[in-house]
């Protein structure tokens, strides 16, 4: 394993500090459960200064605001927000995309933030392979085995899909974030966060936070009467995987009329994958019993599969059906 | 003392969870002119070796054997405690830790290899290539599959000899490389056997002789019964390859005081793991001594990590230090046997009224890197072809094995069963249907049952390998039909719905079988039987091998078993214990202590293999045992004064039947012979022993799919075994969980290999890409034990641990149609593949 060096500041200014200083050979440590493994499994990109931000106090809450949204930390444990009262009063459908995030151990030690900002699972990247995003100027995934850990809709570089659960569940509940960096906090949306493959500072990230920040908070807008969601997702065991594909669906009712619509499919694509045609397609309809057929129609019109992946897009109209079905019997 | 002694103390009292026992009547007609009749000696069989009936030990009035027992707490206890002495958990003073370089490439040669910048590193003590490795047991420059090893580095702790590993410079030059089976059959495959061709083929004098495949075997007139058939069909199957995973990382250490080697090794035997490294490393035999009491899992994979024990010995040698080994994950899948990919096709013709008149049988099979005929060798094929076909007039059997470049085919829990059963379980299902039969019916119009005879004819070479008369072998013990009637009763087939994809809604719910059967249920012989002679007046080989057992009554009258055999988890040692309890009159198994896997302290045996242990290193317990019994018997009348026919044995006492007061025990009388009486028994197993005592197996499998989704679970499996009477139920129920999880696993996962390139693995980071079931995914289960008693055997135990095991992935598959419509007939059974069929209609085809 290479030499690594841990800094464990204080405050967030403190670690800004240190990043700043080292530039991208610093990278923040929080949880560890996906940093810990590039760096064991020898990736080059893996950073060599770690700066562990567990020792900065005031990064793990989950706090009501007094409109009635939320802020959650970004040092919060996923089992935390699993297993919290309050988002499960206020948005059932966070707990239960949380509750299957990865396994009841990795959520014991995987934040919030973590969750958002990690890496992508392909298993060349993971392998140490020289891609895109480990030195190389080639996808591995393009190219070879895309069944799994690549995307269906299309790709710039990386054809890795993003991983999290966490940001396709948060872009339906319209969540924002607060990074902090050297001169300030900058605020935006979760779906902003998340881009997919971009070159941000010189190496190619799925998120737009710069090597010299920190993501501190997410917010959640405080729940609408009337907001049904529904969160699912396809893995080939009933813990630990990555999506295959899931779909977090979010209705704003006006009695059965849907008056707006998010659908955000995972696991398909380099980004969390905003489906706005079926969002507009939804807006004004009845919700009832037949309308996942006549949504699916609208569905994922721009698929692009690979090789290998062509049942991703079968699945995630699957899910997308299922997710309509049970918000319709709700 | 206790904080609260009112409190009740709590027992747990041992009991089977979800097992159903059949138990079958002792006195059994199976209307063959033999089997088991009533009185005291077989009827059939060989009538000049035949032994009698139990061995002398029938089951009846039983207190140790049947009872649902936990493991042996001498055995059991250090696991759960974590103070196991696994070769991975050794650690001694100033121990080097090795790792390993390996090839990268599906097939290549070493063009250039510098070690020097490697060397100069701290901590490393030694580098080992070719160009110094031992001259017995060389390295070579020819690398045949990814991961072969380049060289070992051993260094003062893990990450230094990682580094230096990754410091060693190594330029190949890449060969044309053929690593699929799809690539090693091809006309315009690259060579593989220096001009020989890649398909293994037999000497022209072997009665199985063919130029085009490497074993062939065939009964009556294929083309005749094809002619008779009203129905002809015509299937193919391919099966992607599996591993078993062994939870410890493979792993040895080696320490030399002088010329005396100590050895931790990992695998299923002691003496013949002795016996390869000494002559690996040109040494005597009696100067190692090779301990391994502990394995986390072998699965007899485990065992081709031998390879790298010679190389950590010459390390340790030549360094002065202790050696230790572990390797990656990633780095042990290339050296664990596997089973291997393989392409088969049927075709069957039958008559109207479902019975098969006419079957041709054949496979294809990636061998890896070896010269062997493998999974093709006749007894191996023989046993996989034997289940449908010893009812068939015609029919041809053909297997070809190939040379490749991947890794190596060979046992991986259970050899031969589920990667070739993939193909039978799915045709048998797919033929019913074509004649339009119930699937257990139509198995049970084709599978042999007691009283079905197979002739000499059927194989040519069948007098050679049984106890046969005239050539003729009856199946007797063998609980064929029960597995399935019971099974289906069990897991409830009268409310199947025979339609597939028939059930409404968009999760359907579906029923399948699969059926299996395997050598295990033979049993070998020990020294008190005449075969026993006969098998030993020629040389035993094959890796089968004898076993030997000492059984020692001490001066404070508890019974010392010795007993070399390693433990893998797989708990033969409680069973054993639990057979010299009964066999000497406890009532508790409390009085046996274990003494195993090590060379200075149990007497030399062969390798724990198949799932035979309780027939091969039983045969020696059960004969030293029985010596015993006898001594201790007659040491008692000549000191009681009493007739040892008026004695009886009881927790360590033995008294006379009509005066208890007449009485000693087994401490006095070892007291009196110096302090302790001990006697040796011996086992063997040559070929597949003696007569059809086969074990039978058969899975029921119900699963929902859900047809929006291509998502599928696994809800509910029934397993059914040909047990004979179970020696520890408890254990034996548990062993079948995870043999049945196991195979769940090698339908689901192919070896983790890279569809685009393939010969290589993606396997480097952990488990990401290879996907063993979970506890969140594992079914609800129920055992079913069919006692079919063994006549010949003590108490009318069998070896059963691998009978069943082949019937999973078929049963899965079965299933999986049956719930949807959807026919995989290309393992391993995916979401991708479920949803695509789905897609394209539901049949599937």
């Amino acid at each position: 394993m290479k030499k690594i060096s841990v800094y464990r500041p204080t405050s967030i200014e403190e670690a800004i500090q240190i990043l700043s200083l080292h530039g991208t050979d610093a990278g923040v440590y929080a949880g560890g459960t996906d940093l810990l493994i590039r760096l064991k499994n020898r990736l080059k990109q893996a950073p060599t200064f770690l700066v562990d931000i567990k020792k900065i106090g005031n990064l793990r809450y989950i706090k009501e605001t007094p409109q009635g949204g939320v802020q959650i930390g970004a040092l919060t444990k996923l089992a935390e927000i699993a297993e919290s009262d309050v988002l499960a009063k206020k948005y059932p459908m966070l707990v239960q995309a949380f509750k299957m995030i990865s396994s009841p151990e990795l959520r014991n030690a995987s934040t919030l933030g973590g969750d958002l900002l990690q890496e992508v699972w392909c298993q060349y990247l993971r392998g140490a392979y020289s891609c895109w995003r480990n030195g190389g100027y080639i996808c591995y995934g393009a190219i070879g085995d895309n069944s799994y850990y690549h995307s269906a809709m299309g790709g710039r570089l990386c054809y890795a899909v993003y991983p999290g659960d966490a940001a396709p569940a948060l872009i339906t509940l319209d969540a924002t974030v607060k990074i902090a960096g050297p001169s300030g906090i900058k605020e935006m949306s979760v779906e902003q966060l998340v881009p997919g493959d971009m070159m941000v500072d010189g190496r190619i990230q799925s998120h737009v936070v710069r090597f010299n920040e920190i993501l501190t908070e997410v917010v959640i807008p405080p729940p609408n009467a009337g907001f049904r969601a529904s969160f699912e997702k396809l893995r080939p065991r009933g813990v630990w995987d990555f999506a295959m594909a899931s779909a977090a669906l979010g209705l704003q009712l006006r009695d059965r009329t849907i008056e707006d619509a998010r659908v955000v499919f995972g696991g398909i694509a380099g980004k969390p994958y905003r489906e706005r045609a079926v969002e507009a397609f939804l807006k004004e309809k009845t919700l009832s019993a037949d309308l996942a057929n006549q949504a699916l129609a609208a569905a994922l019109a721009n698929a692009a599969p690979l090789k290998y992946n062509a049942t991703k897009i079968d699945m995630a109209k699957g899910l997308l059906a299922s997710g309509l079905d049970k918000l319709a019997a709700s | 003392m206790s904080q609260n002694p009112q409190k009740p103390k709590i027992k747990i009292e041992p009991k089977l969870e979800s097992t159903v026992v059949i138990r079958q009547p002792m006195v059994r007609n199976f209307s063959t002119g033999g089997g088991h009749l009533p009185g005291d000696v077989l009827t059939e069989g060989d009538q000049k070796v035949v032994t009698k009936k139990w061995q002398g030990y029938p089951p009846e009035n039983l207190k140790v054997v049947g009872k649902p027992m936990p493991p042996m707490p001498e055995v059991a206890i250090p696991r759960f405690l974590g103070k196991a002495e696994y070769a991975t958990r050794v650690v001694l003073p100033n121990m080097l830790h090795a790792k390993a370089v390996t090839n990268p490439h599906p097939r290549a040669t070493i063009k250039s290899l510098d070690t020097s910048k490697a060397e100069k590193m701290p901590g490393v003590a030694y580098v080992l290539t070719y160009k110094n490795a031992p001259s017995t047991y060389p390295l070579t420059r020819e690398l045949n599959f990814q991961g072969d090893l380049v060289a070992l580095v051993a260094a003062d702790t893990e990450d230094l000899a990682e580094d230096a590993a990754d410091a060693i410079e190594v330029e190949y030059d890449t060969l044309p490389a053929a690593s699929t089976l799809k690539d090693a059959m091809s006309s315009d495959a690259p060579d593989l056997r220096q001009g020989k061709g890649n398909l293994v083929i037999l000497s022209p004098n072997n009665p199985h002789y063919d130029p085009k495949a490497t074993w062939v075997a065939k009964h009556g007139d294929v083309e005749k019964g094809f002619a008779e058939a009203d129905i002809i069909k015509e299937f193919t199957y391919y099966f992607a390859g599996a591993v078993s995973v062994p939870m410890q990382p493979c792993g040895s250490v080696a320490k030399w005081d002088g010329d005396k080697l100590t050895f931790w090794g990992m695998g299923q035997s002691i003496y013949p793991s002795r016996a390869s490294l000494a002559k690996a490393l040109g040494i005597e035999e009696s100067k190692i001594r090779f301990i391994d009491k502990y394995n986390g899992c072998t699965f007899g994979a485990a065992n081709a990590a031998a390879r790298f024990d010679p190389y950590i010995a010459t390390i340790a040698k030549v360094t002065g230090r202790p050696v230790k080994l572990m390797l990656p994950k990633d780095q042990e899948l290339a050296h664990i046997t596997i089973k291997p990919e393989n392409l088969t096709k049927f075709k069957v013709g039958a008559k109207k009224d479902g019975r098969i008149v006419a079957l041709t049988h054949e496979i294809h099979i990636s061998n890896g890197d070896q010269e062997a005929v493998g999974h093709a060798s006749g007894e191996i094929s023989k046993n996989q072809t034997e289940l449908y076909t010893s009812k068939v007039p015609n029919w041809k059997s053909s297997w070809h094995s190939y040379k490749s470049n991947a890794i190596k085919a060979g046992i991986c829990r259970s050899y031969t069963q589920q990667e070739v059963k993939w193909s039978w379980e799915n045709m048998i299902d797919e033929m019913a249907e074509a004649v339009g039969m119930d699937p257990i019916q139509f198995r049970l119009l084709h599978v042999p049952r007691p009283g079905t005879t197979l002739t000499k004819d059927w194989h040519e070479d069948l007098g050679k390998k049984y106890e046969a008369e005239n050539g003729v072998v009856h199946y007797d013990s063998f609980a064929s039909v029960e597995v399935l009637e019971e099974g289906a009763k069990a897991i409830g087939w009268d409310k199947r719905n025979p339609v597939p994809g028939g059930n409404p809604g968009r999760f359907k719910r579906g029923m399948g079988v699969g059926m299996s059967q395997h050598h295990p249920g033979h049993m070998g012989y020990h020294d008190g039987e005449v075969y026993f002679e006969k098998v030993t007046a020629q040389p035993i080989g094959g890796g089968q091998g004898l076993f030997t057992a000492e059984i020692e009554i001490g001066a404070d009258g508890y019974v010392t078993m010795r007993n070399a055999l390693p433990d893998s988890g797989t708990n033969h040692d409680t069973a054993l214990a639990a057979l010299v309890a009964e066999m000497l009159g406890f009532t508790t198994r409390d009085r046996i202590r274990v003494v195993w896997g090590d060379s200075d302290l149990a007497p030399s045996s062969g390798t724990w293999i198949a799932g035979k242990t309780i027939t091969l290193q039983g045969a020696a317990v059960c004969s030293a045992t029985n010596k015993l019994r006898q001594d201790l018997l007659r040491r008692a009348a000549d000191a009681l004064k009493v007739d040892v026919a008026k004695l009886q044995m009881r927790d360590g006492v033995i008294s006379s039947t009509e005066d208890p007061k007449k009485r000693t025990t087994f401490a006095e009388l070892a007291k009196a012979n110096k302090g302790s009486i001990r006697q040796t028994g011996m086992g063997v197993n040559k070929d597949q022993g003696r007569a059809l005592t086969k074990g039978v197996g058969a899975c029921f499998v119900e699963v929902e799919v859900d047809t929006w989704t291509g998502n599928w679970r696994f809800l509910r499996g029934v397993y059914c075994h040909d047990t004979g009477l179970a020696v520890n139920p408890l254990v034996a129920e548990a062993d079948m969980h995870g043999s049945l999880v196991e195979s769940f696993q090698m339908a689901t996962d192919s070896i983790p290999w890279d569809r685009e390139f393939p010969g290589t693995r993606h396997y480097s980071v952990g488990y990401l890409s290879y996907r063993i079931p979970t506890i969140m995914d594992v079914p609800e289960q129920t055992q079913v034990f069919i006692d079919s008693l063994e006549p010949r055997w003590f108490f009318g135990t069998k070896s059963f641990s691998e009978t069943s095991i082949g019937s999973v992935p078929g049963a899965i598959s079965n299933a999986i149609y049956n719930a949807c419509g959807v026919r995989i007939r290309e393992h391993p059974i995916t979401r991708e593949k479920i949803i695509a069929g789905l897609r394209r209609g539901g049949t599937g085809r």
